[in-house]
Formats: structure tokens, C-alpha cells, sequence
């Protein structure tokens, strides 16, 4: 663990496909906090490979880094979309998460 | 038919001096007099105006019939009425529009426009439909069909390969449904070989009147919202049906970079941009919106439904989807037909295999809106509306304010004895969550049977100032549009979107509710960016419908404007047409809308939200507590006003190129 950091209990509820593709609909994470988006992504990666291919997928092919796959967001507790496109998103900022939190792994395509 | 003028030659030309992109004329049809004729259209006009949703605007405007403009009147309930019922009206056309890109090979891009006044909001009705209709009405009628006049008889309006518009005798297709309708004249004109004609057609609501009743074609694909086959019914024309020669396709002007470009494009909207309405549809919407608490419930009492799990997208998919349909030149495929269920789980059809087309605003009008959790019974209801050819989102809102309105006293319950001298349809309790009353209630709704199926084919704004008392205040509408799926008191951009769109509640011609599915706004909160933002996602909709591209496609292109601009110079020729002039075009369509709006009584009062949206907080979900104050949506109006250029009080007075 990080110095300043805590291990807290989180949950990310998955929508549509990536809800198929996993099996379940929520997948309970420990994770530290503070942590960036980048962390986040490959624990949820680790927990759930299912995903990977699907609403998660592989940041560049030298490394292990995730990111949220392009046609997905991520909501904080239904309530902020968070930014997570690869392109103008820093994965490497703090991610403000507590324990109890609840990010929502949905399509980002809103219309119907 | 007799023909009054000689057919123009004269098309779109391009700077090469060839036609391309457009056939350069319109298709008139006098239904009263049988006479027809070819309008040209100025290449200027054509250019103006892109095509679609643009040109139908333009030629609403220029074959309407003349109305009064109402600047600074009152208008009454009674001359409300009449200027309802004047959508009946002979003289009120029937416009169809294609637009450059249909009969190209371009992904999405076999669609149409169908434009009117309409019987359910007094303004424009203008409403899209897809598929292999789009290329032969395109091929036989030119960039446009308009229908005038009211046939003596019920009608079958023929067009074949030379372009000649036969007025038949339809009585055999009277009552049937809009799937049968097209059945059976694809039977009787079939001639053995050659290419099938393509059909549009009525069900029995549009044949009486129905004013929400849809235009159908192609196997189920609707015109649905505004009441567009109430118009059509209207004037005793009970189908279409086209068939053109492929000859007749303009050619593009760059055929080989265009071939490029939509080879690019197919495999883009293969990509993850796609991927929600590839996989599950928009159906998938259901557990999101439920979620975030904007899934409108027991007629907006709730913004969450308990069963929403049940008919959920995820759930559908796994247990009643059969197969995915694509229109015509589509590589996306957003369309999933379920089926209902003999066993929960099984995937089997029951013997009478009904089975419909399902998408989000369907899904949750006949589900969450009238308390519905059960699958099979929203599949039922759907068909049913599809075979009647009704508006879903509006045969939804009706049945869920008239089951509000029994809970509330104000209708009987069950065939009992009422105040207001009602009856309720036979056997049919009034109750949130019976999937065979609402079923029930749609048949007699698309047959005007009884005293609550005449009711409620007036749609829910005129049904409540009968009924009276306070149903007004739970009357979920806009301009007498029936809402969509949309909760706007936990979307606040999107709740701009609906009180400000012309043809009012709707979710197609405007998608404010982009930004509040994004990390760009609050939903919850409103600020002073929400009028700039509702109008360019107006604009950016005006643009897509009237090129016209499918909106599922949007998020598959880099820089919309530039290749779009692209696109229209490689089909038309028109080598100096760019993205700014495109941007003008669409945000001109804003100012024809809103004009012809006015000419027909648009008050700055029709701009708004039903009362309990701006009365209520939400009860329920993430965002219980929230409100939308009517000084927080006025607020937001005069922001998109200001955005618009319009002024303090909302009206347009220039109007843009009209010379045709
Ligand atoms: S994405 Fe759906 S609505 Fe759009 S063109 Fe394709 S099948 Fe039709």
C-alpha cells in the first residue's frame, strides 16, 4: 500500500454488453485510494478479464496498461460521468474514489 | 392521372454542368382532382436546402395551405380545435422527401422524410423512415412527393417505372393491418420477376383517424410520431406503393472517391462507436436509464421502475431476441425482433409466434411508462401498436395518463357508472401494470371503439381538457406531443431540448440529452451554456436528417461538418459547398420550422414543460429531490432564444432562400 493511502471496498456495475460478456452485473473491487484511472482500469481487468476486448481494452501493446475502451464510459455512484476517453483523458490523474462508491461501466452511446 | 405540365430535364447540375445528387424536381399529386404534374426546384434551392428534413421544411412552407399568423392573439381552446382539424383539410400536403445520398452505397443512408401538419400538435409533423422505399421513391418521384387533395374513395396511390402516378381502388385493403396492407399490394401488383414495389401504408388507425397513427413501410419500419397516417387517412389514401427505375439514379459526381469514402466509413461503423445498437439495440437504454433515475415510470410519477431488470435490454437479448434486421444499405443493424416466450428462458416462440421489433421509446412507453414489467406483454403491445399503425410513445402516454386518471377518480375503473358519462372499455380494469388492459386499450384506441378508445385517439392533451378537472396538470406533453423516454427533470439540457423542439416533445430532432450523458454538464444542475448547447445539437440533427445519415451513426465520423461537406461535394458536384455553408443551411432549418410553427398560432406559452415536471420533485432514484423550476426552464428558453438570434420573444421574422 501507498504511503497515505488506504485500501477501500468498491463496486462497478457493468451495463449492455460488457454485462454479457461478464456474467454478472456487479464486480466488487479492493482497491487503493487514491488511485488513477489507470489503476482502476487494470484492476478491474485483473478481477474481470472477461472484459477485456470488450469495454475494457489494452492501452498499447508494449505494456500492461488498460484503459476504457472507446464506445464506453464511466459514471461515479449515477450520478458524474467521469472523462475517459484515451485520447484526451490523463490516466495518470487522481481518481477521487471512497469506499462504497459505485462506477457504472456503460455504453456511452445515449440515444434511442 | 392527368398530367397538367411537361416533366423538367433540368436536375441538380453540378459545376461539371451534369445532374448529380438530385433529380431536380418534385412529384405533385392532386388526390381530389387526379391530376399530377412535376415541380421543378432550383439547384440553388436544392443546395439551400440539402435535402430530407431541410427541403420538406421548404416545401411544407411552400405548398401548405396559407394560414394566419397570431402575433400578440389569444388563442381560445375552440380555435385551438379548428386549427387542429384543419390539419384534416384537403389542402394540407403530404410530403415525402428523399435526399442526395439516398440510392448511393453510403452506410444508412436509404432514408426519408415525411413532413405535414399535424392533427395532434397544430405545427410541423416532420418524422423519417428507412429503407429500400427511400431509393424507389427517389427513382420515381424525384426529390420529392407531395400529396395534395382527398381521394372519393379509398385509395391505392400507384407509382411505377415511368414515373405516372395511378389512383386505385383500395376497398379491399380497408381495415387491414399495416403488415397485411403491404402484403397484399405487393401481391396484386407483383408482375412476376421484376423488382417488388416498395409499399407505405395505414392501419386502421390511420384510417380513422388516429391522431398519433403512423405511416408504415417495409416490414414495420414507421413514420411514427405527430400522426403523420391520421393525415394520410385523412385524404382516403390508404397505401403507396413505388417502384422506380434504376436507371433514373442521379449518378455522383465523383463515383470512385465516393466508393472510397463509404468503404471507409462501412468499416468505421463496424467500430466501437456503434457497438450499443449493433449488440443489444437501444433497448440496452432500459437498466441505464432506470439507473440513473430518468426512466419515466407510471406516467413521470417515478423515474425508476421496480421491474425494470425484467425488460431490460440485457435480459431480452438473453432470452426473447430471434434475430437483428438491418434497413436497407445499413451496416449497423440496430433493429432486434423478440419474441414472445412460451417458458421464461426458453427463447421459443408461442404458436401464434408473435414477435415485434423492440427499441428503447417503444420498450418503455408500453413498459415502465404504463407499469408493464412483464416481456411478453410489452412484445404484444408493441405488435399491436405496429399492426394498427400507431405511434408507441404516444399510445403509451395516453394510456398512462387515463390510468392515472382512474386512480385519480376522473375515469371509471371498470365499466361503472361515471360523473363524466364514460364507460370503460368492456372488461378492461383501469390499472397500472396489466399488460391485457393496456393491450385492450390500444385496440380500441386504433379502432376509435368505445368511449375511452374515442378519447384517447385524440392523444392526451385534448383527452384531459374533455375529461377536466386538474388531468391537465398529469397530461405528459409538449405542443400536445406525447414525451419520450426521457426524464427531464434529471436532464436538464435534454429538458430544453423537449419544451423548445418545434414539433414538440421529441427526442429525434434535437439529442440535447448528448451532453447530459457526458462528462460536459450536470444533468441535474442547469447553467447558462445549456441554450448555446441545445441549439448547435438542434443544428447538428438538422444536418444529419436532411443529408440525411442515421443518428446511430454520429459518433462514427471524426469531423462531422468536413465530411460531410466532403460527402455532399463527391454526390453533387458542387465543388466549392463546404462545412460552413452546411452549418448555415442547418441552422436555417431551426428558422423554417419555427416560421411555419408561427403561421399556425405558436405562442411563446407552446415553449414549456408538462406542469408536473415543473411542479413535482423527483421521487425516486439517484436523483430524488431534483426539480426543474419553471424560472430555471425560462431561463434556459431565453438562453436558446438568444442562441437562435430570435429575441426575448421567441419568433423568427426573416425567413431564408424560398425561391424555388
Ligand atoms: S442503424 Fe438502425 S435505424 Fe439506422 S439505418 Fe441502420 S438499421 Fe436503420
Amino acid at each position: 500500500m501507498a504511503v497515505g493511502s488506504a485500501t477501500v471496498c468498491i463496486s462497478v456495475e457493468l451495463f449492455g454488453t460488457a454485462r454479457i460478456k461478464a456474467g454478472v452485473g456487479v464486480v466488487p473491487l479492493r482497491v487503493d485510494a487514491p488511485m488513477t484511472l489507470a489503476q482502476f482500469a487494470r484492476a478491474l481487468a485483473q478481477e474481470c478479464p472477461a472484459l477485456l476486448g470488450n469495454a475494457l481494452c489494452a492501452a498499447d501493446a508494449d505494456s500492461n496498461a488498460v484503459t476504457i475502451a472507446d464506445g464506453y464510459a464511466l459514471n461515479r455512484n449515477g450520478l458524474d460521468f467521469l472523462p475517459t476517453n484515451p485520447i484526451c483523458t490523463d490516466y495518470n490523474a487522481p481518481l477521487d474514489l471512497r469506499g462504497g462508491d459505485v462506477l457504472l461501466l456503460l455504453s456511452n452511446q445515449a440515444g434511442g | 392521372m392527368m398530367s397538367s405540365t411537361a416533366a423538367p430535364d433540368a436536375g441538380a447540375i453540378g459545376n461539371d454542368g451534369r445532374r448529380h445528387g438530385y433529380r431536380g424536381y418534385a412529384l405533385v399529386v392532386n388526390l381530389s382532382t387526379g391530376e399530377y404534374r412535376r415541380d421543378p426546384i432550383a439547384p440553388a434551392l436544392l443546395r439551400a436546402a440539402i435535402g430530407g428534413i431541410g427541403l420538406g421544411v421548404r416545401l411544407l412552407h411552400r405548398y401548405g395551405a396559407p394560414a394566419v399568423d397570431y402575433p400578440g392573439e389569444e388563442i381560445d381552446d375552440a380555435e385551438r380545435l379548428r386549427l387542429l382539424d384543419a390539419a384534416f383539410d384537403p389542402d394540407n400536403p403530404l410530403i415525402f422527401t428523399t435526399s442526395p445520398l439516398v440510392g448511393t452505397r453510403l452506410t444508412t443512408s436509404s432514408k426519408f422524410a415525411v413532413l405535414t401538419r399535424s392533427p395532434l400538435t397544430g405545427f410541423i409533423a416532420d418524422g423519417l423512415s428507412s429503407s429500400h422505399l427511400a431509393v424507389e421513391l427517389k427513382r420515381a418521384c424525384g426529390d420529392a412527393l407531395v400529396i395534395t387533395g382527398r381521394a372519393a374513395q379509398p385509395t391505392l396511390l400507384h407509382i411505377d417505372t415511368d414515373g405516372v402516378p395511378h389512383l386505385r381502388p383500395a376497398h379491399d385493403l380497408m381495415g387491414l393491418s399495416t403488415m397485411d396492407t403491404e402484403a397484399a399490394v405487393k401481391a396484386r401488383l407483383d408482375d412476376g420477376g421484376r423488382r417488388p414495389v416498395r409499399v407505405a401504408s395505414i392501419g386502421p388507425a390511420g384510417e380513422r383517424l388516429v391522431r398519433f397513427a403512423s405511416i408504415a413501410n417495409d416490414g414495420g419500419r414507421q413514420a411514427g410520431r405527430c400522426g403523420p397516417g391520421a393525415v394520410m387517412g385523412s385524404k382516403n389514401l390508404k397505401a403507396i406503393a413505388v417502384r422506380g427505375n434504376p436507371d433514373d439514379d442521379p449518378p455522383a459526381a465523383d463515383p470512385e472517391g465516393l466508393r472510397r469514402y463509404a468503404r471507409d466509413l462501412s468499416r468505421r461503423s463496424l467500430g466501437a462507436a456503434t457497438a450499443k445498437y449493433r449488440e443489444l439495440g437501444t433497448v440496452a437504454n432500459v437498466s441505464v436509464f432506470n439507473r440513473l433515475g430518468t426512466l419515466p415510470t407510471r406516467n413521470f410519477q417515478q423515474s425508476t421502475f421496480e421491474h425494470a431488470e425484467a425488460v431490460s435490454g440485457e435480459l431480452l437479448h438473453q432470452t426473447r431476441a430471434t434475430r437483428t434486421a438491418h434497413c436497407a444499405n445499413c451496416t449497423i443493424g440496430c433493429e432486434k425482433v423478440f419474441s414472445v416466450s412460451t417458458k421464461d428462458g426458453t427463447g421459443q416462440t408461442d404458436a401464434a409466434g408473435v414477435s415485434a421489433r423492440l427499441e428503447y421509446e417503444s420498450l418503455f412507453a408500453l413498459g415502465p411508462l404504463v407499469g408493464v414489467g412483464e416481456p411478453d406483454a410489452v412484445i404484444r403491445a408493441v405488435r399491436k401498436c405496429d399492426e394498427l399503425g400507431m405511434d408507441t410513445i404516444s399510445a403509451g402516454g395516453v394510456i398512462a395518463w387515463a390510468l392515472e386518471t382512474a386512480e385519480r377518480g376522473l375515469l371509471p375503473t371498470l365499466n361503472q357508472p361515471h360523473s363524466s358519462g364514460a364507460t370503460g372499455a368492456a372488461d378492461t380494469p383501469l390499472q397500472f401494470g396489466d399488460g391485457a388492459t393496456v393491450l385492450a386499450l390500444l385496440d380500441d384506441i386504433g379502432h376509435r371503439r368505445g368511449f375511452l378508445g374515442g378519447l384517447l385517439a385524440d392523444g392526451v392533451r385534448l383527452a384531459a381538457a374533455r375529461i377536466g378537472g386538474d388531468s391537465d396538470d398529469w397530461a405528459m406533453h409538449v405542443k400536445g406531443l406525447e414525451m419520450p423516454g426521457y426524464e427531464p427533470r434529471s436532464l436538464k439540457t435534454m429538458a430544453l431540448g423537449l419544451a423548445t423542439t418545434p414539433r414538440g416533445a421529441c427526442h429525434n430532432r434535437s439529442s440535447a440529452y448528448d451532453a447530459d450523458f457526458s462528462p460536459d454538464v450536470n444533468r441535474l444542475e442547469v447553467d447558462d451554456r445549456r441554450g448555446r448547447i441545445a441549439a448547435a445539437s438542434e443544428d447538428y440533427s438538422a444536418a444529419l436528417d436532411s443529408l440525411i445519415w442515421c443518428k446511430f451513426l454520429r459518433r462514427a465520423f471524426g469531423d462531422f461538418w468536413e465530411e460531410s461537406a466532403t460527402v455532399y461535394r463527391m454526390v453533387t458536384g458542387w465543388d466549392d459547398f463546404n462545412a460552413d455553408e452546411l452549418r448555415q443551411a442547418a441552422a436555417q432549418i431551426a428558422d423554417l420550422k419555427k416560421a411555419y410553427n408561427q403561421r399556425w398560432g405558436w405562442r411563446r406559452s407552446d415553449d414549456t414543460l408538462p406542469p408536473r415536471t415543473l411542479t413535482e420533485p423527483l421521487p425516486d432514484g439517484v436523483a430524488a429531490g431534483t426539480a426543474l423550476t419553471p424560472a430555471e426552464l425560462d431561463g434556459m428558453i431565453a438562453d436558446y432564444y438568444a442562441a437562435r438570434g430570435w429575441g426575448v420573444n421567441g419568433r423568427v421574422d426573416a425567413l431564408p432562400l424560398m425561391s424555388f
